[in-house]
C-alpha cells in the first residue's frame, strides 16, 4: 500500500464516496451531536440583547423572525443569500415604501407551547421601541435602535397580520429583521418574557425556531436540541452545543482531535496545515471588512491630506497576500461585497508612497507625523504591518493593544494622540453606510462628520426606486471613500474549519450560518 | 502566625551538593548572567536586523536561513535580533520588581517583626489581604491607568511579590528576635534604630537577597504571562515574554523555532538567576550552608 | 484553641471588608464601563449616560459601596452590570469548576512534590538528587501558558491520549472518567511550580531531619529507613508541607487564569476577566470576596491544624 500511497488514496475515496452514497438516504441524515467551538464567550440569549455573531449564530437557531435568509449556499455561488419567509409567509410594501403590511403563518407554536401571533409579533416590536409598553426593555431598545428607528407605528388588524409603518421610506428593513448583531427582527414568545421578566428571559430563551434552548452553562457550553413541533423542515441534527475555546490553538487542537466538530476563525497559520490534515476550511467573504476608524479629534489626521496619504502609504495587496496568506482579499472600500450598492471596480486610493510624501509635504509636514494606533487583541501583527509600511513614508504610529472589553471603554472617548483604532463589522445591506458613517449614528466611532455624505445617506435610505436608491448609497460610498472617514484594510475570507464528519455546512455570504441541513456521517 | 512560605523554592537549608560542584555552578550561571546582561546591553551593535522591522515574504523561515541564525519569526523578522533586544525589558521585568519588593518588604517586615504587636499585626494582616488580593484585577487596573507596557508589568510584579517577602522577611526577623542577641544589645545600652539597623538588618538582608535572586527567572516568566493576556509590552516592541506569545501562535503551524528560542532564553536565565541564588546564600549564609 | 479562632475570625472579616473596599475603588476610578458593553456598538453617549443614571452608576463612591455592602450583608451579591444576570449564577458554577481544577492540582503538586522531596532528601548529593532538582528548577523556571500548549500538543494531539480542553465530552454526557481525562492535563500544568515548591522543601525538611541525634541513633540501632521515615522523617516534614500547601492552594486560585485560558477550562478566571476588562463591579466584587473568603479560610484551617499539631504556637 504504502508504494502507491496516490492509488492507494485514490480507492478509498472512491469507496468513501460510493459509501457515503449508499449512506445518503434522506433517514440515515437524522440524529447525531454537532460540537461547535466558538472563538469567545457569548453574550445573551435574548434576541433584543445579543450583540456579537457568534451569538447570533446560536440564538437565530432559537428563534425565528419575520423573514430568513437563504443561507443554503456557499457564499462564493450566492454572494448576496435572499430573503424568504419565516413567520411571515408573504409581506406588502406600499408603493410610498412607507406600509410594510406581513402575513403571518398559521399554526406555529412557541418552545413553551403558546401560540404565535400577531399579537407576539407586536410585543417583541414594543419591547424595543415603544416607552410606554410595561415591557418596554431600554436595553433591546438600543441593541435593534437601527431597525425600528424610523418606525411610526404597528399595527395588528388580526391575529395573522401585522402593519408596520414607517415615517419614511425604510428599504433596509426586510434584511435588517432576519439578521443579528446591531438590529434584528427575532421574536421571543411573550408569555416567556412576562413569566421572567425583561432580565430573567435570558436565562430562558423560548422562540419558534427549529431548535430549542436546553442549558447554558457560562464558559463550557451552550446546549440547543431539535424542536419536534417546529414549523418548517425538519433538521438533521438531534442537538448542537456549542463551546467557547478563545485560544486559537486550543480551538485547532480541539478540531483535529475530534472533540469538536466546527470550529469558527481557525487562525491564520493554521488554515494550510488543516487543509493538508483533511479538514474543509472554506474561503469565502462575509459582509464584514476589517477597517480603521479616523479619529477626527487628532490635529495631524483632521487635514484630508494626511488621511489620503496613509492609505497611499498602505500596501493593501502585500497585506492579503503576504500577512494574511490569502486568508483574506483587500478591501477598498467600507462597502461590502454581496451588497446591492458594491461595485467591485471601486477603489478608493492606490498604493503609492511617492504620491503619500507629496501629500504629507504639501501639508507642511515633510518631517513627519506621529500618531497612536488603538487596537484590540488579535489585531497586532496587522498593525505592525500597517505601522511598517506609514513609517516609510514618514508617519510613525505606535500600537496600543486592548483587550476586547477595555477596547470598547475607551473607544468612543480616545486621546487626542490616538489616530485611528481598529474594528471588523459590516452588513449586507448598505444601510450599513449610515450605521458607520453618519454623523447621528451612535456606531460611527470617531466622529467623521459630511453634510453631503448624510444627505447621499438619507436620499438613499429613503429611495423607493432600486436603481435610485444604488446610485445614491454608491455616491455615499464615494464621499465617505475619498474623504478617507474610514479606513478599509482586508475582508476576511476563512471563518470556519469544518471537521471531516460534518457534511453539507455551508459558509455563506453572512456572518452566520445554517445548520438545519447539516449532517453527520457517523453519528 | 503562620509558617513563612513563598510562592517559589525557599532556597536549599542544606549543602545539596559538594563545595565543588557548587562553586562552579555559580561560576556557570554568573557567566551567563554576564553575556545576557551584555548582550542586553550591546544589542544595537551586536543584532544583525532590525528588530521591529522585517520583510514579509521571508516570514517563518525556519533557523540557518542565510544570515538569520535563529531563523524569521511571523513577520519576517530576524529572531536573534529581537532576542537580543528583548533581553532588556526582559532582564528590567525581573530584576526592577524584586529589587523594588525586597525594599519595600525589608521595610514592612522589620516593622511587623520589631515595632508593636499593634502596628506589627495591622501590617501582618495587611500582607494577608494582598495575598488574597487577584493580581490579574491590579494589573488590569494598572493597565488603565498607565497603559500597557515595562511600567504595568514592573508595577504589578512589585505588587504580588510584597506579601511574599514580607512574609519572608517577617520570619527571619522573628527568627533572630528569638536568638537573645538583640536583647543584650539593648541592654548594653543601643537605641532601638540602632539595634534595628546595626543588629537586626544585616541579619535579615542576606537571607531575603538570596531567595529574591530565586524570584527573578520566575517573574521573567510571569511577564510572559501578562504578556499573554495582553497586559505586558506593546507590539512591534517584544520581551521574551511578547516573543513566547508570538512564537505560539505560529508553533503549531511548522515553525516551532520562534516559541522555542524565547523560551529557552527565559529558562536559562532563570536557572541562572536561580544557581546564583544559592551560591550567595553560600558566600553571605554561610552558617545556613 | 476557640479564643485563637475567634481572634483569627475577627481579623478575616476585617481582611474581606478592606479587599472590597479597595477593589471597588479600583474599578470605581478605572475607565471600564459596563454599560457600553451592555448596550453594544449602536448605543449614543446620551443612551449610555441615561442607563448609568439608571442603574446608580453616577452616584458618588462612598453611596455605591454603601449600598452594595448593604447588599451582601442581606445576602444579595446584585446583578452583572454587562448582562443583567445575577452575580452569583455566572460565578458560583464556574468557582465550582475552579476549585475542582485547585484541588486536583493540589493533590497532584502534595504527592509529586513530596514523592520528589524525600526522595531527594534521603538521596541528597547524590546523582538521583541532582537530576530531580535539576529537573524541579526547570519546571519552575518554564512559562506556565507555554508549557500548556506544550502538553496539549503532545499528548492531546500527537498522541490523542487525552482531550485538549474543556471539562466534559459534549456528545456523550460526561461520566466521571470523563471528567478525570479532561483534568489530568490542566493539572499538570497548574500543579509543576507548586511541585517544584514543595520538592525542595520537604527536601530541606528531610535533610534537616536526617542530621538530628535522634535519626542518628536510629540509625545505629539498626532501624530502617521506611521505618525512620515513617517514625520521624514524616512527622517532622508535615507541618511545613500543610502551611505550604494550604498557601499553594490559595495561590492556585489566583494562578489558574493562565491554565483556564489555555484549556479552556469553565472556571472562575475567564468570568472574571470578563467582568475586570468590562469594569463589571457587581461580578469582580462577588468574585474576588469569593476567592479572598477561600484564601483566608485556608490559611484559617492550616493555622489551626498547626495550632492543633504544636499548641506552643497559638501563643506566638
Amino acid at each position: 500500500m504504502k508504494l502507491f500511497p496516490t492509488l492507494a488514496a485514490g480507492v478509498s475515496l472512491v469507496a468513501a464516496t460510493y459509501s457515503y452514497a449508499a449512506h445518503a438516504g434522506e433517514d440515515d441524515k437524522y440524529g447525531g451531536t454537532l460540537v461547535v467551538a466558538q472563538n469567545a464567550e457569548i453574550t445573551q440569549l435574548d434576541p433584543g440583547r445579543q450583540l456579537g455573531w457568534e451569538t447570533f449564530r446560536i440564538t437565530r437557531h432559537i428563534f425565528d423572525a419575520l423573514v430568513s435568509e437563504d443561507l443554503s449556499k456557499s457564499g462564493n455561488d450566492e454572494p448576496s443569500p435572499a430573503i424568504i419567509p419565516a413567520l411571515a409567509e408573504s409581506w406588502a410594501v406600499s408603493p410610498d415604501g412607507k406600509v410594510y403590511t406581513f402575513k403571518l403563518r398559521q399554526g406555529v407554536k412557541f418552545h413553551d407551547g403558546t401560540d404565535f401571533n400577531a399579537e407576539a409579533v407586536a410585543f417583541n416590536i414594543r419591547r424595543a421601541w415603544d416607552p410606554s409598553f410595561e415591557f418596554y426593555d431600554e436595553v433591546t431598545a438600543v441593541n435593534v435602535r437601527n431597525t425600528y428607528i424610523y418606525l411610526d407605528k404597528v399595527e395588528t388588524p388580526d391575529a395573522s397580520t401585522v402593519v408596520l409603518t414607517f415615517k419614511q421610506p425604510f428599504s433596509p428593513l426586510l434584511r435588517l429583521l432576519a439578521q443579528g448583531s446591531g438590529g434584528t427582527g427575532l421574536i421571543a414568545s411573550p408569555e416567556s418574557i412576562r413569566k421572567y421578566g425583561n432580565d430573567g428571559v435570558v436565562e430562558h430563551p423560548t422562540g419558534t425556531g427549529p431548535y430549542k434552548f436546553v442549558e447554558r452553562i457560562r464558559g463550557q457550553s451552550v446546549e440547543i436540541e431539535r424542536f419536534d413541533d417546529y414549523w418548517g423542515e425538519k433538521p438533521y441534527l438531534d442537538r448542537i452545543v456549542f463551546r467557547p475555546i478563545p485560544d486559537g490553538n486550543a480551538r485547532v487542537a480541539a478540531l483535529e482531535t475530534g472533540e469538536v466538530d466546527l470550529i469558527s476563525w481557525p487562525p491564520r497559520d493554521a488554515v494550510e496545515r488543516l487543509k493538508g490534515e483533511g479538514f474543509d476550511v472554506p474561503n469565502v467573504s462575509i459582509p464584514s471588512i476589517y477597517y480603521y476608524n479616523v479619529n477626527f479629534a487628532n490635529e495631524a489626521f483632521k487635514d484630508v491630506r494626511v488621511r489620503q496619504a496613509l492609505v497611499h502609504a498602505i500596501d493593501r495587496e502585500a497585506l492579503a497576500r503576504d500577512l494574511l496568506k490569502g486568508t483574506a482579499s483587500p478591501g477598498y472600500s467600507v462597502l461590502v461585497p454581496g451588497s446591492a450598492a458594491f461595485d467591485p471596480a471601486f477603489r478608493d486610493y492606490n498604493f503609492d508612497p511617492e504620491k503619500s510624501k507629496a501629500l504629507l509635504k504639501e501639508a507642511g509636514l515633510e518631517k513627519g507625523v506621529s500618531a497612536t494606533i488603538s487596537i484590540y487583541a488579535g489585531g497586532e501583527a496587522v498593525a505592525e504591518w500597517v505601522q511598517r509600511d506609514a513609517a516609510k513614508v514618514g508617519i510613525n504610529l505606535n500600537i496600543r493593544s486592548y483587550d476586547w472589553n477595555s477596547f470598547l471603554a475607551q473607544e468612543r472617548t480616545p486621546g487626542a494622540d490616538v489616530g485611528f483604532s481598529s474594528m471588523e463589522w459590516g452588513f449586507l445591506t448598505p444601510y450599513w453606510l449610515s450605521i458607520v458613517g453618519n454623523s447621528n449614528s451612535g456606531s460611527n466611532t470617531g466622529g467623521y462628520k459630511s453634510e453631503a455624505f448624510d444627505a447621499a445617506v438619507s436620499k438613499a435610505i429613503a429611495a423607493t426606486d432600486p436603481a435610485q436608491e444604488v446610485a445614491n448609497w454608491r455616491e455615499a460610498n464615494r464621499i465617505i471613500a475619498e474623504d478617507v472617514g474610514k479606513i478599509p484594510l482586508f475582508l476576511e475570507r476563512t471563518h470556519y474549519a469544518v471537521g471531516k464528519n460534518v457534511r453539507d455546512f455551508a459558509s455563506p455570504a453572512q456572518a452566520w450560518y445554517d445548520l438545519k441541513k447539516v449532517w453527520l456521517a457517523e453519528k | 502566625m503562620t509558617m513563612t512560605a513563598s510562592p517559589l523554592p525557599a532556597p536549599n537549608r542544606r549543602p545539596a551538593f559538594g563545595a565543588g560542584f557548587r562553586l562552579g555552578r555559580t561560576a556557570v550561571a554568573l557567566v551567563v548572567i554576564v553575556v545576557v546582561v551584555a548582550a542586553a546591553l550591546l544589542a544595537p551593535l551586536l543584532a544583525p536586523f532590525d528588530p521591529l522591522s522585517g520583510d514579509g515574504a521571508l516570514r517563518l523561515l525556519p533557523p540557518g536561513t542565510e544570515g538569520h541564525l535563529l531563523g524569521l519569526d511571523a513577520q519576517g523578522r530576524d529572531v536573534l535580533s529581537r532576542l537580543l533586544w528583548g533581553a532588556r525589558p526582559s532582564l528590567i521585568a525581573g530584576l526592577v520588581p524584586v529589587a523594588a519588593a525586597l525594599a519595600i518588604s525589608l521595610v514592612l517586615g522589620l516593622l511587623a517583626g520589631y515595632a508593636s504587636s499593634f502596628l506589627g499585626g495591622l501590617i501582618m494582616r495587611v500582607i494577608d489581604a494582598l495575598f488574597a488580593f487577584p493580581m490579574i484585577l491590579f494589573a488590569i487596573a494598572t493597565v488603565s491607568l498607565l497603559g500597557p507596557g515595562l511600567t504595568t508589568i514592573i508595577v504589578t510584579i512589585t505588587v504580588s511579590l510584597v506579601p511574599y517577602m514580607t512574609r519572608i522577611v517577617y520570619g527571619a526577623v522573628v527568627g533572630e528576635i528569638g536568638k537573645g542577641y538583640l536583647e543584650t544589645a539593648r541592654l548594653l545600652g543601643a537605641s532601638r534604630s540602632q539595634v534595628l539597623f546595626k543588629e537586626l538588618l544585616p541579619n535579615v538582608v542576606s537571607p531575603s537577597i538570596v531567595y529574591a535572586t530565586t524570584l527573578i527567572g520566575p517573574m521573567i516568566g510571569f511577564s510572559s504571562g501578562l504578556s499573554f493576556l495582553g497586559l505586558g509590552i506593546q507590539p512591534p516592541n517584544a520581551d521574551w515574554g511578547r516573543m513566547t506569545v508570538e512564537g505560539v501562535e505560529v508553533f503549531a503551524q511548522g515553525a516551532p523555532h520562534v516559541v522555542l528560542a524565547a523560551g529557552i532564553a527565559i529558562i536559562v536565565t532563570s536557572l541562572a538567576f536561580n544557581w546564583l541564588g544559592s551560591g550567595l546564600r553560600d558566600i553571605l549564609d554561610p552558617q545556613q550552608g | 484553641m476557640i479564643a485563637f479562632f475567634l481572634r483569627r475570625l475577627t481579623a478575616a472579616i476585617l481582611v474581606l471588608a478592606a479587599v472590597t473596599f479597595v477593589v471597588f475603588l479600583i474599578v470605581y476610578l478605572s475607565p471600564g464601563d459596563p454599560v457600553k458593553t451592555l448596550l453594544g456598538q449602536s448605543a449614543t453617549a446620551e443612551q449610555i449616560a441615561g442607563m448609568r443614571a439608571r442603574l446608580g452608576l453616577d452616584l458618588p463612591f462612598h453611596e455605591q459601596y454603601g449600598a452594595w455592602l448593604w447588599r451582601v450583608a442581606h445576602g444579595d451579591f446584585g446583578r452583572s452590570i454587562s448582562t443583567q444576570v445575577p452575580a452569583m449564577s455566572i460565578l458560583l458554577p464556574a468557582f465550582g469548576n475552579t476549585l475542582i481544577l485547585a484541588l486536583s492540582s493540589l493533590f497532584l503538586s502534595l504527592l509529586f512534590g513530596i514523592a520528589i522531596g524525600v526522595t531527594s532528601g534521603f538521596r541528597a548529593g547524590r546523582l538521583l538528587d541532582k537530576v530531580l532538582m535539576f529537573f524541579t528548577e526547570v519546571l519552575a523556571a518554564t512559562p506556565v501558558f507555554w508549557l500548556g500548549l506544550i502538553l496539549i500538543w503532545i499528548f492531546a494531539r500527537e498522541l490523542g491520549w487525552l482531550p485538549s480542553s474543556g471539562m466534559r465530552n459534549m456528545r456523550a454526557r460526561g461520566s466521571s472518567l470523563d471528567l478525570l481525562a479532561h483534568l489530568v492535563l490542566p493539572s499538570i500544568a497548574a500543579s509543576v511550580l507548586a511541585i517544584s515548591i514543595i520538592a525542595r522543601l520537604v527536601r530541606g525538611a528531610v535533610i534537616d531531619v536526617l542530621a538530628s541525634d535522634y535519626v542518628k541513633i536510629a540509625q545505629a540501632a539498626g532501624m530502617s529507613s521506611f521505618r525512620i521515615f515513617r517514625k520521624q522523617v514524616w512527622r517532622n516534614i508535615l507541618p511545613p508541607i500543610i502551611s505550604v500547601g494550604g498557601l499553594q492552594f490559595g495561590t492556585l486560585f489566583g494562578g489558574v487564569i493562565f491554565v483556564e485560558a489555555v484549556f479552556a477550562w469553565p472556571g472562575i478566571s475567564a468570568q472574571l476577566f470578563n467582568a475586570i476588562t468590562a469594569g463589571d463591579v457587581a461580578v469582580i466584587q462577588a468574585g474576588v470576596l469569593m476567592i479572598a473568603a477561600t484564601f483566608v479560610a485556608i490559611n484559617l484551617v492550616v493555622d489551626m491544624v498547626l495550632v492543633w499539631l504544636n499548641p506552643r504556637r497559638a501563643l506566638s
